[in-house]
């Protein structure tokens, strides 16, 4: 008698979209018109950033953050005599600032997102309890991509 | 009836036809039941024959009433034969891309056209000063098209311009000045305000031809070079208008990244995204490959 060999089943995944809602519970449309919000805000920032760094000349800013990183990282408006310099220094810190408000926004985004799966976690939890563990779409939108915790796509 | 009453009555219809050839110049109207002449004359056989039914059997008389019947057939005849080539034929679409071929009946006073309303009430108003203004340029106007509709008993035939839009916009016109206030405006001079006992409504008729009225059929053959700039045009306001458009569906977004922009002291955040600026700046010096570990420990190093 041949030993019976464990066959393989194909497994078919949910779409993005549907594993986004199983994830993310009730919190899944405004979770997903949000992000939409911050990618477009970023984009703009991305472009902006792109245009200020265009102007400037590499090596000049190189040399400004090692000689005078305090010259760039301040506030203050007396800057120099020389408008040129003055300018210069201006549009550096217009990169630092596009910079600061792209981080400062990708942070807020992923955690509007892990709140979000927090809300589907709980939910389904709930869920579990009274109608037991129907989870296949569930687990497999969780073991798709293991440790990922952003599964909401770009634009 | 003799022969003098028979002649007598000839001569008040030719009179008469001439008294309407001459009005058909004054009212200008299409049909001889709208000029209010003709209207006048009616109520007045109205009136005469009421009264002499009433009161004055003299104006029931046979001479009385034959005298009226010759006076108004005679104006009748006159006004409907007089043709002061005043009417103009235009193919005119309303609002909702019907064409209607019409006659406009115009006339100039002060140098200036006028469009006569086709009303007994409207041209009693235009003849006291209610008029109503044309613009209608017919000096490069030479292409018409014909219209023609017929049936069993009758035939119709009208040569009409084609006209692309015909515009009315109503406005008021002053009638019988009575009195003229006189007051002071916020700077201190007198300001002559005219009042008038009637506002009467007119309106004014724009009306602009179609270019296949007002050019050859292979004209655009030779204008091929205004076809292609105006066309270049077209595509440049839209590439205008779509451009607003983008920044105005993005406008919000904008504005949200202006204010978080400024949300950050320099002195304090800055720092933090040094190594980030650092890596920009490398990947533009590079052509925007990143891939140099080396740098960036060496921003690590610089940051630290």
């Amino acid at each position: 008698m041949m030993p019976q060999q464990t066959q393989r089943m194909p497994v078919t995944y949910p779409d993005d979209s549907t594993q986004e809602m199983a994830l993310l519970g009730s919190s899944y449309s405004a979770v997903r018109v949000a992000s939409l919000k911050y990618d477009s805000i970023l984009e703009i920032l991305e472009v902006e950033l792109e245009e200020v760094l265009s102007e400037l000349d590499p090596e000049s800013v190189i040399a400004l953050l090692d000689a005078a990183p305090e010259t760039i990282f301040s506030d203050d408006e007396k800057i120099a005599d020389d408008e040129q310099i003055e300018a210069f220094v201006l549009k550096v810190r217009q990169a630092v600032r596009s910079i600061l408000a792209i981080e400062f926004l990708k942070q807020k985004r992923e955690g509007m997102i892990r709140t979000g799966r927090l809300i589907g976690d709980a939910e389904f939890s709930a869920r579990m309890g009274t109608k037991g563990p129907d989870s296949d779409l569930w687990l497999a939108a969780c073991l798709r991509k293991p440790g990922e915790t952003v599964v909401i796509r770009n634009g | 009836m003799d022969v003098p009453w028979t002649l007598a009555g000839f001569l008040l219809g030719i009179g008469s036809c001439i008294v309407g050839f001459w009005a058909r110049r004054v009212t200008r109207q299409g049909l001889v039941v709208r000029c209010p002449i003709f209207v006048v004359l009616i109520m007045a056989e109205i009136a005469a024959v009421a009264s002499g039914t009433i009161a004055w059997p003299m104006l029931m008389s046979m001479p009385v009433q034959t005298m009226a019947l010759c006076f108004i057939t005679g104006y009748s005849i006159g006004y409907s034969i007089s043709d002061p080539g005043d009417g103009v034929a235009v193919d005119m679409i309303d609002g909702y891309n019907n064409s209607t071929a019409g006659i406009l009946y115009t006339y100039f006073r002060d140098g200036r056209r006028y469009l006569m309303p086709q009303a007994c009430w409207g041209c009693v108003k235009a003849l006291v000063g209610a008029r109503c203004p044309l613009h209608m340029d017919l000096q490069f106007a030479r292409r018409t098209r014909t219209h023609k509709t017929s049936s069993r008993f009758l035939s119709a035939e009208l040569t009409a311009y084609v006209a692309q839009s015909h515009t009315i916009v109503p406005d008021t016109v002053g009638l019988f000045k009575i009195w003229t206030s006189r007051k002071l405006d916020s700077e201190g001079n007198v300001v002559e305000i005219p009042r008038y006992l009637f506002r009467p409504k007119i309106e004014h008729h724009f009306i602009e031809f179609a270019q296949s009225t007002i050019e050859d059929p292979a004209t655009f053959l030779v204008k091929t070079d205004t076809y292609h700039e105006a066309l270049a045009e077209a595509a440049k306001a839209k590439a205008r208008a779509t451009r607003v458009e983008v920044e105005k569906n993005n406008a919000g977004y904008t504005s949200a990244a202006a204010i978080i922009e400024q949300m950050f002291a320099l002195d304090i955040d800055g720092p933090e995204v040094e190594a980030e600026l650092r890596r920009r700046i490398r990947e533009i010096r590079k052509g925007g490959e990143d891939d140099d570990a080396a740098a960036d420990a060496e921003d690590a190093r610089n940051v630290s």
